[in-house]
């Protein structure tokens, strides 16, 4: 496992990382966030977003639970699991659907569903710290250049 | 009677069309484009092909699950606005006895398997009688580790298992055979197969009465898994 530290100072800082992220990732690759509300969480998403060329509005999908995004290099699917707990329920939201090789996954608070993290899922574990300062790790099954 | 078969309870999907029991054309891809924007166009390439019209269908039939939680609701949802609109009957088509029709007549015991994830499966089977198939184990979801007393407590022997992880759960069953690549998913000709031997049994429904199947865990199979997992 190779884990990678970074702290941010604002939400751009968190998105500017995000971006930076977006280049290791791969179709099929499982993102696990963890982070309580108002971590960054959907402001990283988004910055991955950014890297992988989609100028469109980025929200989180916190009453739509999954958002969907056909890009060139890969398609996202950004879930948030907040009402989220059991795997009936997550059957039910598609999210087995999306485990097809081709798309990557996003997951916010995957703290609901660890049943479902996959064991070579890359997590993002975000930490509040004073103000606007967050404790961001990465933690990757792989080698990854940020 | 003429029916139009339709699949996407996995992430292969086909249409097809039969006449009085005779397959006429179908159209099976496993490509990995969504059904949503492919499913429709093989029913129309399916109609064309067999040169039928809409109006000349007497039965819409449809894998009713389990599967894949949303190409359940794309069959399913396409199928209801076809019917819907000419009032022609439905089949609702359980995805494990259109795994196991192409065996209908082969005289052998066939257990169907779906992957549940998480070391599960779900799990049925079906006896080849006289060109019967007889269910002889009720849906259920079952630990892989379990599978084989699961047959065996039904007087299963020497099984052929069909179904997208058969050829890991035939090596679980003692003498069971695998199937092979052809009956992983299920064809859509093999739904209107199975749809001709319903509407003989009279289990044909509405459009309005047509409904997907979720196999959900009992509240005893959750607890089992959450013990599992605990130790």
């Amino acid at each position: 496992m190779f884990v990678y530290d970074y702290i941010t100072y604002s939400q751009n800082d968190t998105e500017e990382l995000g971006k930076r992220f977006s280049v290791a990732l791969e179709p099929g690759t499982e993102v696990a966030m963890y982070g309580g509300l108002g971590a960054g969480k959907t402001a990283f998403t988004r910055g991955v977003l950014r890297g992988l060329g989609y100028e469109g509005t980025v929200s989180s999908p916190t009453f739509a639970i999954v958002n969907e995004y056909r890009g060139s290099r890969l398609d996202l699917a950004h879930f948030d699991m907040y009402r989220i707990s059991t795997e009936e329920e997550l059957y039910g939201t598609g999210f087995y659907d999306y485990l097809d090789g081709r798309t990557a996954v996003f997951m916010e608070w995957s703290e609901n569903i660890p049943f479902a993290v996959a064991e070579d899922a890359v997590k993002v574990i975000i930490e509040h710290g004073a103000g606007d300062v967050r404790h961001i790790r990465i933690e990757s099954p792989k080698e990854i250049a940020i | 009677m003429i029916i139009l078969g339709v699949d996407s309870s996995s992430a292969a999907g086909s249409a097809a069309v039969s006449k009085d029991g005779k397959l006429l054309f179908e159209s099976y891809a496993n490509e990995g484009l969504t059904h949503s924007q492919t499913l429709l166009v093989r029913c129309d390439e399916a109609l064309r092909a067999s040169g039928i019209r809409p109006d000349q269908i007497d039965v819409y039939a449809v894998t009713s699950g389990p599967g894949s939680f949303t190409g359940l609701r794309i069959g399913m949802g396409l199928v209801k606005g076809m019917a819907f609109t000419s009032g022609a009957m439905c089949a609702g088509v359980p995805t494990f006895l259109a795994l196991a029709e192409p065996l209908r007549d082969s005289g052998r015991d066939i257990v169907t398997v779906l992957d549940a994830r998480q070391k599960r499966a779900y799990c049925s089977a079906y006896r080849s009688l006289d060109g019967e198939l007889m269910r002889i184990m009720d849906e259920c979801v079952v630990l892989l580790s379990e599978i084989d007393d699961a047959v065996k407590s039904l007087g299963i022997v020497s099984p052929v298992v069909v179904g997208d992880i058969s050829a890991e759960v035939s090596l679980l069953i003692e003498g069971a055979e695998d199937g092979g690549e052809e009956f992983r998913f299920v064809h859509a000709g093999n739904v209107c197969a199975a749809a001709e031997a319903m509407a003989l049994g009279g289990q044909l429904c509405t459009a309005d009465e047509l409904r997907p199947f979720y196999l959900q865990l009992s509240q005893a199979e959750r607890n089992r898994i959450q013990k599992d997992r605990e130790d």
